[in-house]
């Protein structure tokens, strides 16, 4: 069990270390000067202006070099970098968005958890035909919108028709709590939609897959309830695997936030990450999506401790004979 | 005549396909006393699993039963509700299954699934339950059960499982077991200790048995009652004794034809085989290890003359499959030598060990898997010829459909992908594609166990024949003793990566050296005749 | 032990022939999801290709009649100058699907190169390249979208190579594992034994039998290059006006949303649409392929 943690969570760090010379590497690949984007294309700017800030920037180091600066400054001072634009270190930048991300990510992840749990398996404890086609339906569906689709629907609906919720904008907890959660309402669903559709469809694969087994025949066949069978067989078997998709859907999150961020002009990492696109703002594009990069892959070895801990065939190993 | 425990009439079930409902049972009549031992057999295919799913009522959707009645104890099956079959099964019949590994719940502890069988029929407290549990296990030879019940399934052994099956099964002690092929996953020295115990367990308890099984060697010691199925079809019923000695139906004195036992006439070849210029394929003290230590193969050596069948015996994993493959230069021994026709195949090429296998050749167990499901059978058999041979399209087509004539497969099949095929047509089509090239050497890696009976009887026969018309050099790998000893003059037994003991087939059952090997003797089933008593 | 009995006689039958290799296309084709998601993709296509001369001109003015809902001269309404959004959301399939059907493309042959030298060469390579597809797949797929705009603009063909290449990670991961699990059957042992050279088992065995899950692969990747294009288009880092695409439409209409709401429906309809019928098109097969496989 030692081994594998060891294994699983060395397996993580050498997954970003690769993710961050991806991203460095990537946006180091383009031709243009990152320079201009400080600058602009003002005609007129003294050429050694433009040296001495590439000089200043790192920019004139090799790129081995300047991947080095980057990451030693992450793991040794804990320095995200600057911004090419603004001049301010990129971690007040992203401590500023991380709030309303974290926010957003947790109520979308929650409601996605229970609109999924419920839809997949009310049909195996109800075994009705009916109410598989409905969550078939649902969730073919909510696979084939991408998420920011949704949110217009929404906006368009509730907003702009009904009038009942704002349809875009951030206060701050703190300063309004009952603003704050009237605008949270809107992208939270639209999130926690879009990602309930994937989580269903691997639910009810994998019940699926648990209900034809053996093992649940055998269940069956001892004379217990149906209820029990269900309960004591079933859904741990079926649940378990599931945990992986979970995972996955962590990455969609982030990946989903983004755009439902822009949607409802909430201020989070999403939105600045399209800011800094828009700017070619690379220190801080390159860190927050390390950043969210890391997050993801430590989410996916959480999951995988956790299946280890509740899967006995990982927890105790060895056949006694 | 007592009044029969469960009396099956006329029981047709079917699968519901897009439009329609496809028979695949139909009519089956069937009756058991109480206590009584009955054998339902028959091949894979015949229905007779779905035919016993259905007196639970488990058969799996979309199967469902057509017509017929079903009657336990006399209460009729097909029309008792949900709630009355909840209190029926477990209670009154239980069932345990061919792999005891996924028939149990792989994230609960075997104590936890004994007591929830317990519990279901009885309102004791769960702390006694569990003693009864511990006892449970301890009866049906699970050693150290007050230890063992907190294990889970997965740090059970196959033949333990299948013992944690039983006792859940015989917990509430049923008046009715029905066992499917309940030893068919096992090694055979396993097979005959948890048959056994069955025995044991209905004796001392009164309990029925439907014991399904495709084996009639089997069925026969264990059972007094035989039931034969076929294509959905009862063929033939009654007492085993009298039913084996003059089966009444065609079909099952070919199941009886086919059984090959100890007593059976080893298969002799009709050209001696000759030592003269050396053995074909000779191994000397190979070794071939996997991971950090286990030794696969564990200093082997052994020699096949030509025109010989050497026969390999072992359970599953003892090395036999890896032995055969270093003997066939497809993988390469860590230290000792493998000789095929005088030349070492270590020394050899890539390039001029690949032109060397035209003359050694393999068929493997999986009949319909060792075929590339996306090709016809005539091309399946012409690639070894177009890939060593060039020859014109015109004589590969001749060579193909000769070749079909040789393994008895008639031409219509040529155009046919693997899927439109049975089984024992596979297999023909295995060996076709194995003896294109004209090889000395063919090594047969239980070719013939995962076919039927009666189709394994029919593959000997052309493998024997083979060997006669092309003077063909046999390494013939098998789990089964039985078959080992009527196909191969000399034999060698493998356990554990060792061979530990090798010689002449008369010599090796008069007078086994090895533990091991005396076991696997014990373990073949005889066919009884005189099944009123149980003789193992 | 006897050979009295006729040898072909007592053959269990055979199996169904519509189980077999060839009649997996038929059986494909006939399943009503299959047909539906074909017609909605046909239909999507075609009116990609004829909009201009068939429909009114996508690019024709009718100010005073702006943001028109649906009705019988314009079946879809029209946007912020009059113009007719139904052939406006037919011609931007052009550049929506065409991104698509070039990504895809590309994705499907980098990834089977990829996945295919992975499986067959094993060891180290194997690791590596397969660690490569998973840092690749670590990231949101958008995230990673994000960043490659920003270094290569949004072009069409750096659209269509972004996309696929972000595509082809998944794919190499896909045609690896059906690589191996062909590598691995006992068919392939066979042929070796037979002596058939390894070129010959991966291009001429293995490969053709990797394709059907490849396809399904392909259609879910379509999909998904839909769904990134209107996506970027969408928070305008992706297609730049004036050329449209669905994406651009969706954004156009959501900024006008407050005047009409089926601007942004229209174009969100179309995609949906499209999306669901290709993920259709993606998962039948490969529900048809399983079956066949068990």
């Amino acid at each position: 069990m030692v081994g594998y943690l060891l294994r699983r969570l060395g397996a993580s760090v050498l997954m970003i270390v690769l993710v961050s010379m991806l991203i460095f590497v990537v946006l180091r690949l383009l031709p243009g000067d990152p320079t201009i984007t400080r600058f602009g294309q003002q005609e007129g700017i003294d050429p050694r202006t433009i040296a001495a800030m590439r000089a200043q920037l790192g920019l004139n180091d090799p790129i081995i070099v300047q991947y080095w600066h980057w990451v030693t400054g992450i793991v040794v001072h804990g320095d995200l970098g600057r911004s090419y634009f603004s001049q301010f270190a990129v971690g007040t930048l992203i401590a500023q968005r991380l709030g309303p991300t974290l926010e957003l990510s947790v109520a979308g992840l929650f409601l996605a958890v229970v609109f999924a749990v419920v839809l997949a398996v009310l049909p195996t404890i109800l075994r009705g035909r009916w109410w598989s086609r409905l969550v078939g339906t649902y969730t073919t569906i909510g696979l084939s919108a991408p998420p920011f689709v949704f949110g217009i629907v929404f906006v368009a609906l509730f907003s702009v028709k009904l009038g009942w919720l704002p349809d875009r904008g951030y206060v701050s907890p703190s300063a309004d709590l009952g603003g704050n959660l009237r605008l949270l309402v809107l992208p939270a669903v639209t999130l926690g939609l879009a990602l309930s559709a994937p989580l269903i469809r691997y639910l009810r694969a994998s019940l699926a897959d648990v209900e034809t087994s053996s093992f649940v025949r055998t269940a069956t066949g001892k004379g217990i309830t149906r209820s029990s069978v269900v309960f004591g067989h079933v859904l741990p078997n079926g649940l378990l695997p599931a945990l992986t998709s979970l995972g996955v859907s962590v990455g969609a999150v982030l990946g989903g936030a983004v755009v439902v961020e822009y949607v409802f002009a909430w201020p989070g990492l999403g939105s600045l990450i399209v800011d800094s696109v828009f700017k070619r703002d690379y220190a801080v594009l390159q860190s927050t999506v390390l950043l969210l990069a890391t997050v993801f892959v430590l989410v996916n070895l959480l999951v995988d401790i956790l299946y280890g801990v509740l899967d006995p065939r990982l927890r105790v190993s060895g056949d006694r004979r | 005549m007592t009044e029969p425990l469960l009396r099956i009439s006329e029981l047709r079930i079917g699968v519901r396909t897009a439009n329609a409902v496809r028979p695949l049972v139909e009519g089956v009549d069937l009756a058991i006393e109480p206590g009584q031992r009955a054998a339902l057999v028959g091949e894979s295919g015949s229905g007779k699993t779905l035919t016993a799913l259905s007196v639970m009522r488990l058969n799996p959707p979309p199967t469902l039963v057509t017509g017929g009645r079903i009657e336990l104890a006399s209460k009729d099956i097909a029309t008792a509700t949900e709630r009355d079959m909840v209190g029926l099964r477990g209670a009154e019949m239980a069932m345990i299954y061919q792999d005891p590994l996924s028939s149990l719940n792989p994230v609960r502890t075997v104590g936890h699934q004994l007591v929830e069988a317990i519990r279901a029929h009885t309102t004791i407290r769960a702390r006694a339950a569990k003693r009864r549990a511990v006892d449970l296990l301890g009866e049906v030879g699970v050693p150290d059960p007050v230890t063992r019940i907190d294990d889970y399934p997965h740090q059970f052994s196959g033949g333990m499982r299948q013992r944690v099956m039983i006792a859940m099964a015989v917990s509430c002690s049923p008046s009715l077991l029905i066992a499917d092929e309940p030893t068919t996953a096992l090694d055979v020295t396993t097979q005959a200790r948890i048959l056994d115990l069955l025995v044991d367990l209905s004796d001392q308890r009164g309990m029925a048995v439907l014991f399904i099984t495709h084996d009639l060697a089997i069925a026969s010691g264990f059972c007094e009652r035989i039931n034969v199925m076929r294509h959905g079809k009862l063929v033939e019923h009654g007492k085993m004794g009298t039913v084996l000695a003059a089966p009444a139906h065609p079909y099952t004195r070919t199941l009886l034809d086919a059984v090959i036992t100890l007593d059976a006439q080893p298969r002799t070849a009709a050209v001696e085989p000759s030592d003269a210029d050396g053995p074909l394929v000779e191994a000397r003290d190979v070794v071939r290890t996997f991971g950090r230590s286990v030794r696969a193969v564990d200093g082997v050596s052994l020699s096949i003359p030509r025109g010989g069948t050497f026969g390999l015996v072992g359970e599953s994993g003892s090395g036999k499959s890896t032995l055969a493959g270093l003997l066939l230069g497809l993988d390469r021994p860590e230290s000792g030598s493998v000789r095929f026709a005088g030349t070492e195949l270590a020394t050899l090429s890539r390039e001029a060990l690949r032109a060397r296998r035209r003359h050694m050749q393999v068929v493997l167990q999986d009949p319909i898997g060792s075929l590339n499901r996306r090709k016809t059978v005539a091309q399946i058999v012409a690639l070894p010829l177009a890939v060593h041979d060039r020859m014109s399209r015109a004589r590969r087509r001749d060579r193909v459909a000769e070749l079909l004539d040789l393994v008895r497969l008639p031409k219509a099949l040529l155009g046919r992908y693997p899927r439109e095929l049975s089984g024992g047509q596979c297999q023909r089509v295995n060996i076709a594609r194995a003896i294109a090239l004209k090889p000395d050497f063919l090594v047969l890696d239980e070719a013939v166990s995962a076919v039927d009976v009666v189709i394994q009887a029919q593959i000997l026969d052309l493998l024997g024949d083979l060997q006669d018309e092309l003077g063909l050099t046999y390494l013939f790998v098998s789990h089964d003793l039985a078959v080992v000893r009527y196909m191969a003059p000399t034999i060698a037994v493998m356990y554990r990566g060792r061979i530990v003991e090798q010689g002449d087939r008369a010599d090796i059952f008069r007078n086994p050296a090895h533990e091991y090997t005396r076991q696997l003797i014990d373990a073949i089933p005889a066919v009884e005749l005189d099944g009123e008593r149980v003789r193992r | 032990m006897t050979a009295s009995s006729p040898p072909v006689l007592l053959e269990e039958p055979p199996a169904l022939p519509e189980d077999s290799g060839p009649g997996l296309l038929r059986r494909y084709l006939t399943r009503p999801p299959v047909i539906a998601a074909l017609v909605v993709i046909g239909v999507l296509v075609i009116m990609a290709v004829i909009a201009p001369w068939v429909l009114h001109s996508p690019t024709a003015l009718d100010v005073p009649d702006r943001f028109a809902p649906p009705s019988g001269a314009h079946p879809f309404g029209t946007d912020e100058l009059g113009r007719d959004l139904l052939s406006r959301v037919a011609y931007a399939g052009r550049l929506s699907l065409g991104i698509a059907f070039g990504a895809t493309v590309f994705a499907m042959v980098l990834g089977t190169v990829w996945g295919m030298a992975a499986a067959a060469r094993g060891g180290w390579v194997d690791e590596v390249l397969m660690r490569i597809a998973e840092a690749g797949m670590a990231i949101p797929i958008i995230l990673f979208a994000l960043v490659f705009v920003a270094a290569f603009g949004a072009d069409l063909v750096a659209m269509t190579l972004i996309t696929g290449f972000l595509m082809s990670f998944l794919t190499a991961r896909i045609a690896r594992s059906a690589v191996l699990s062909e590598l691995k059957s006992e068919y392939v042992h066979g042929l070796t034994a037979v002596g058939v050279p390894r070129m010959r088992i991966l291009f001429g065995e293995v490969l053709p039998n990797t394709l059907p899950s490849l396809l399904a692969q392909s259609s879910l990747n379509l999909a998904t290059s839909v769904m990134l294009e209107a996506t970027l288009s969408f928070v305008g880092l992706g297609v730049q006006p004036p050329a449209a695409s669905w994406g651009t439409m969706l954004q156009n209409g959501y900024s006008h949303l407050y005047e009409s709401i089926w601007y942004p429906l229209m174009p969100a309809l179309v995609i949906v649409l499209a999306i669901a019928a290709l993920n259709t098109l993606g998962s039948e097969l490969q529900v048809v392929l399983h079956r066949s496989a068990s």
